[in-house]
């Protein structure tokens, strides 16, 4: 009896001592008085240069060109990339002017150029599907009739890998020319592959870069444009050009890249955004768009000069790829 | 003696059970006093673990932490165990603020695993020396601002921005823009002396190898947590040191693991919930982030700056 009671007693005195040395060590280390707390003062998080603020958006587009009567046709069909936001100014603007805005929704190529026929000018928001050879061929007779033909492209927007969507991540190519290069292509222009970035000079964000003009009608009354997600153009002449800071997301090449140039009658923008309704308010981007409306509606197409469809150029349309 | 109660006490006084019961209590109520002696005699240095995805919730557990180590005077220094993609900006930010006020008292080192990544970067950011592996992944400073992949849809509501995450799509450019330049300028603050690229270059939200990350000034040294420890010992001027390790967010990230699979059957509310890092349950919002990575089954609205890894464009 004496021998379990000291066994007990013994058992007690050591998990005794056990239990405060551990939970002594354990204390110590993370001890709990309320600690006396001083100002914490972060200057980068309370400098006013840290707050980005939105820019004024200022300015409506108005155009100096006579415009009544003047047809433009919007391309909607070759799974154009357009929205009610890109187009309203184009729309509202024209149509204030006394011009009509029709759309090419059909999928049969008579149809396009019949529309063609009636039009003044010829506008593509980023086409995805291909144009067939007889709708290349009447577009080409278009801009050589003195039709005006303005191309707006965007960079590749979104790749799905899985579940996930990435904006911005590059197109997945396949090898296929680009709907948009097949008919920039025949007025000696070629969109570039990839988005321009600017981490030293841009609008909010680093893919809005700045856009300065080179000279020419297009871009008298402009100073800087603000061209949010552009992709570089080549050919033609230069219309308006990237600051020299400006990268291209595909390569990382730095330097000045063409955002908009000029053939003749064609006109090739590697941004729509631009005459978006979230953009086209933005720096001098409205006198742009009233000086790219005005260009639509200065050609000297008529229809006594009308391209005709032929047998030849109205071949079967191709299956449409699928989007990259 | 004859009582049967007093019977029973006694036979209950003579288990081993109980026994140990009552002297694990009475130790525990004593413990903390007997504490004071210990801390007075004791140095340490405290090794925090920082291995999670940078929630609220485990941020809120981590700065805790700091806060008590900084208050407690047997804690001579600090070593940060960090193997993070980082995690929400806010939270983010939370945890930059802990370390530099704990880094204003008390050496502060950081040991780095395999990621100490945008908001963990962060996080490390105002150690006095961030020791690295060589295949280590440091850096990424960056924001991005993910939506819900079905997107925000239009309700009935009271005001424009209401249905649209209270803000304009050029309000949230100016907020993520806002968030990197004081996560930018916070780095080049911290790191402006020996980090070798600038603002611009650091604003692209490059990501390094730990062996690079030594070269251009990102980290310190290729080292481990032994050397770490060793380092933050030495500079609080410690010979004789015991070593007290911590995970403070330990519990709440199972919670998080533990809940991401259990569907939908935890009651509604809108507080932050173990059924993911970002989640608020029953709420589809949009979330700011300092991560090496995206969220599943989220859209990238807007990024601060693009990034060097593919997966994440």
């Amino acid at each position: 009896m004496a021998d379990d009671a000291l066994r007990l007693g013994g058992l007690f005195v050591g998990l005794l001592v056990l239990t405060v040395l551990l939970g002594a060590a354990g204390a110590a280390g993370g001890g709990g008085s309320a600690p006396t707390v001083e100002n914490l003062t972060v200057e980068t998080f309370s400098s006013p240069d840290t707050v980005a603020t939105v820019p004024e958006e200022t300015g409506e587009v108005e155009m100096d060109a006579r415009a009544e009567g003047e047809v433009v046709v919007v391309d909607a069909s070759h799974g154009a990339d357009i929205d009610d936001a890109q187009l309203e100014p184009l729309v509202t603007t024209l149509t204030e002017n006394g011009a009509k805005v029709q759309f090419i929704s059909g999928e049969r190529s008579e149809d396009f150029n019949a529309s063609l026929r009636r039009a003044d000018a010829y506008v593509a928001f980023g086409a995805q599907s291909g144009y067939t050879s007889g709708e290349l061929a009447a577009i080409e007779e278009f801009a050589d009739a003195g039709g005006r033909v303005l191309l707006l492209k965007e960079p590749a927007q979104s790749t799905s890998l899985g579940g996930l969507i990435i904006i911005g991540a590059p197109s997945g190519g396949g090898g296929v020319p680009a709907p948009m290069n097949e008919l920039a292509g025949q007025f000696g222009i070629a969109y570039g592959n990839g988005y321009l970035y600017d981490m030293a000079s841009y609008d909010l964000n680093y893919r809005s870069v700045y856009g300065t003009p080179t000279g020419g009608a297009l871009t008298e009354g402009v100073d800087r444009l603000v061209l949010h997600e552009s992709t570089p153009v080549t050919g033609g002449d230069a219309v308006v050009r990237t600051s020299e800071t400006a990268e291209l997301s595909q390569t990382r090449k730095q330097g000045e890249f063409d955002v908009a140039v000029r053939s003749e009658n064609v006109v090739a923008l590697g941004d729509s955004s631009v005459m978006s309704q979230d953009y086209y308010r933005r720096a001098d981007n409205e006198v742009f768009v009233g000086n790219l409306l005005d260009f639509l509606v200065s050609g000297e197409k008529r229809p006594e000069n009308a391209p005709q469809p032929t047998a030849e150029n109205e071949p079967t349309r191709p299956v449409p790829r699928p989007p990259a | 003696m004859d009582n049967p109660i007093d019977k029973r006490v006694a036979t209950a006084l003579h288990s081993y059970a109980v026994i140990a019961v009552l002297a694990v209590l009475i130790g525990a109520m004593v413990a903390p006093f007997a504490a004071g002696l210990v801390s007075g005699q004791e140095q340490y240095v405290a090794v925090v673990t920082i291995d999670e995805t940078i929630s609220d919730t485990t941020a809120q557990d981590t700065i805790r932490e700091l806060r008590q180590l900084r208050e407690n005077g047997s804690v001579k220094a600090v070593v940060l165990h960090v193997s993070s993609p980082g995690g929400g900006a806010a939270a983010s930010e939370a945890m930059y603020m802990a370390v530099k006020r704990l880094a204003r008292e008390k050496p502060v080192y950081t040991s780095v695993d395999s990621l100490a990544a945008s908001g963990a970067y962060y996080t490390i950011a105002p150690s006095e020396q961030i020791f690295v592996k060589p295949g280590s992944i440091v850096g990424h400073v960056g924001v991005i601002a993910t939506a819900p992949s079905e997107g925000l849809q239009d309700v009935v509501t009271t005001g424009p921005d209401k249905a649209h995450g209270g803000m304009t799509p050029d309000e949230f450019r100016a907020s993520v823009e806002t968030m990197k330049r004081a996560f930018v300028g916070s780095v080049m603050a911290e790191r402006g002396d020996r980090i070798q690229l600038d603002r611009t270059e650091v604003a692209k939200a490059k990501a390094f190898v730990g062996a690079q990350a030594v070269q251009n000034g990102y980290a310190d040294r290729i080292g481990g947590l032994e050397a770490a420890i060793a380092a933050a010992a030495a500079d609080a001027g410690l010979e004789d040191y015991s070593v007290t390790y911590r995970n403070p967010a330990q519990l709440s990230g199972i919670l998080i693991l533990a809940g991401s699979g259990s569907g939908g059957d935890a009651p509604v509310n809108a507080t932050r919930t173990a059924a993911g890092p970002f989640d608020y349950r029953g709420v589809d919002t949009v979330h700011f982030l300092m991560l090496y990575g995206v969220p599943e089954d989220q859209t990238v609205i807007y990024r601060s700056a693009d990034s060097e890894v593919v997966a994440d464009g």
